[in-house]
């Protein structure tokens, strides 16, 4: 026991030397962390009652994404969070818990917005492995080989997952470029809006663990157009938006991967859809997709014992959703959702529900 | 899943979402009279229309813009203006720069008016359709109205 417990330190440590990395699996949870922001860190415009107010006609001003922008549950909007015209300031806050079969995702925070002009905004995740982590820790020494039984003190601290909670910062900013998409009817063209999200990872000696880094940016481009008489002549709202990210799992996992000469961070661009439907002035559903980037964790897949670990943990799906806003008032919103973020860490079917409240101010 | 089914899939759901906003694009344009009608043509939206202005009057983030209109005239134009919007039999000619240019109205007060008169809407029970295509209609006035 004690010779397999050396054995598998210096397999870890000789494996880490090599390719500048410290190993492993916690690849997986990061995945899960990045899309936790769509459950708490975007602040999206309130997406109840009133999507649009014009001043408050719409609900729009009291939904937020996980990453803490206004938008949908996953996925930012075009829309500046908040009610706010050319002459006001305003702001939201969230928070959104998402259940999932394995593993929790809660998040909190909030959003300032100017003029209808600027979002800047706040995002923190904690993705809680629960019992999982032990789970996880057994598929790593069964990776490496190392006789049942073995202890977990046998693993490096940062790969101890048992309980693990992995934790995660975003700030972002969002400008709108053009258009209105309260006012602007009668046309095809949207709101178009950019953003920026910097996202940190407090687990950082886990990320390194898993060959990826603790922090990184997202870049985003997104179009909002509201239909005031759309579908049967209700609002209707689609958004698309463009991502160019290097996080796996939106951050939870880290940034960046591992290539075949050493670390790989280039950057991804992915689609992200998003669809709204006003059954009256206070209940709003719809649904929202998000492409995921792919990224290999812990060791490139031909690398014998840690490969096929690796390409277990870096298994990433698209994050997609149905929900249900309310709005009980136009500043509130309650939003009820079904979410399905796929393989994260190795753990097949993340899906589950997704509860979150923002409001307005 | 392999790349090419998730390219393939990025397709689909972009076609998906074309077919979706090139459904919508008419909806923009539609007018019938069976709006004026939902209305309660020029009766109901007389209704409709003094409900919405007792709200503006009572409302203290813009009563202030009405101190010196006059009610009865322009209860009578939004009666016109709305029963032409809504496919109504007329004519509704007033430039809405040229009435407001002096007002200084924001966006704040635009969008309290709309709620002003959506909440008329509701309480009439207007149904829902008839009341959004005013709204569609009236929104992009906001470019000419606000000054401020």
């Amino acid at each position: 026991m004690k010779k397999a417990r050396a054995s598998l330190k210096k397999n870890i440590t000789e494996y880490a030397r090599i390719y500048g990395i410290s190993v492993l699996a916690v690849a997986s949870f990061a995945g899960s962390s990045a899309r936790a922001q769509m459950v708490a860190a975007e602040p999206a415009p309130n997406l109840t009652a009133h999507m649009f107010d014009m001043g408050g006609l719409v609900t729009t001003g009291a939904v937020t994404a996980v990453g803490g922008a206004a938008g949908g549950g996953i996925v930012p909007w075009a829309l500046i969070g908040g009610y706010t015209t050319k002459d006001q300031v305003g702001g939201t806050a969230f928070y959104t818990h998402v259940f999932l079969r394995n593993y929790q995702l809660a998040t909190y925070g909030g959003l300032f917005a100017l003029s209808n002009r600027v979002e800047l905004s706040f995002a923190h995740q904690s993705f809680q492995l629960g019992s999982t982590g032990a789970t996880l820790d057994g598929k790593i020494f069964n990776a490496l080989g190392a006789p049942a039984n073995t202890p977990e003190s046998v693993l490096p601290h940062a790969l101890r997952l048992d309980n693990v909670n992995i934790n995660q910062d975003i700030i972002g900013i969002k400008v709108r470029l053009y258009g209105n998409a309260i006012y602007d009817q009668g046309t095809l063209i949207p709101q178009i809006s950019v953003g920026y999200e910097y996202h940190h990872n407090e687990n950082s000696s886990f990320t390194r663990a898993i060959g990826t880094r603790p922090s990184g940016s997202e870049y985003y481009i997104a179009a909002t157009k509201v239909w005031l008489n759309g579908l049967f002549g209700h609002y209707t709202m689609v958004t698309a938006t463009l991502d160019a990210t290097n996080a796996i799992q939106n951050g939870l996992l880290g940034f960046g991967g591992v290539g075949p000469n050493g670390p790989k961070t280039g950057y991804h661009i992915e689609p992200e859809f998003a669809v709204g439907y006003w059954l009256n002035n206070n209940l709003v559903v719809g649904g929202e997709y998000r492409f995921m980037p792919h990224y290999q964790v812990v060791a490139p897949g031909n690398v014998p014992g840690y490969g096929p670990l690796g390409n277990a943990l870096s298994k990433t799906s698209d994050w997609k959703d149905v929900y249900i806003a309310y709005f009980p008032v136009k500043y509130l919103s309650i939003t009820l959702a079904y979410a399905d973020l796929g393989t994260i860490a190795s753990e097949k079917n993340q899906n589950g529900v997704y509860l979150s409240a923002t409001s307005s101010f | 899943m392999p790349h090419y089914v998730k390219v393939k899939l990025k397709y689909i759901v972009l076609s998906a979402l074309s077919v979706v906003t090139i459904s919508l694009s008419p909806a923009a344009s539609r007018a019938s009279t069976s709006y004026y009608n939902a209305f309660g043509r020029k009766q109901g939206l007389n209704t409709v229309v003094g409900d919405f202005l007792n709200n503006v009057l009572a409302d203290s983030r813009i009563k202030a813009y009405f101190t010196n209109a006059n009610i009865p005239a322009l209860h009578a134009a939004l009666v016109t203006q709305f029963c032409m919007l809504e496919g109504g039999p007329c004519e509704f000619n007033e430039n809405m720069k040229t009435v407001h240019q002096n007002l200084g109205v924001t966006d704040a007060a635009f969008n309290a008016l709309a709620e002003d008169l959506q909440k008329s809407m509701v309480y009439h029970n207007i149904p829902l359709a008839a009341q959004n295509n005013l709204l569609a209609k009236l929104a992009p006035m906001e470019k000419g109205i606000v000054t401020k």
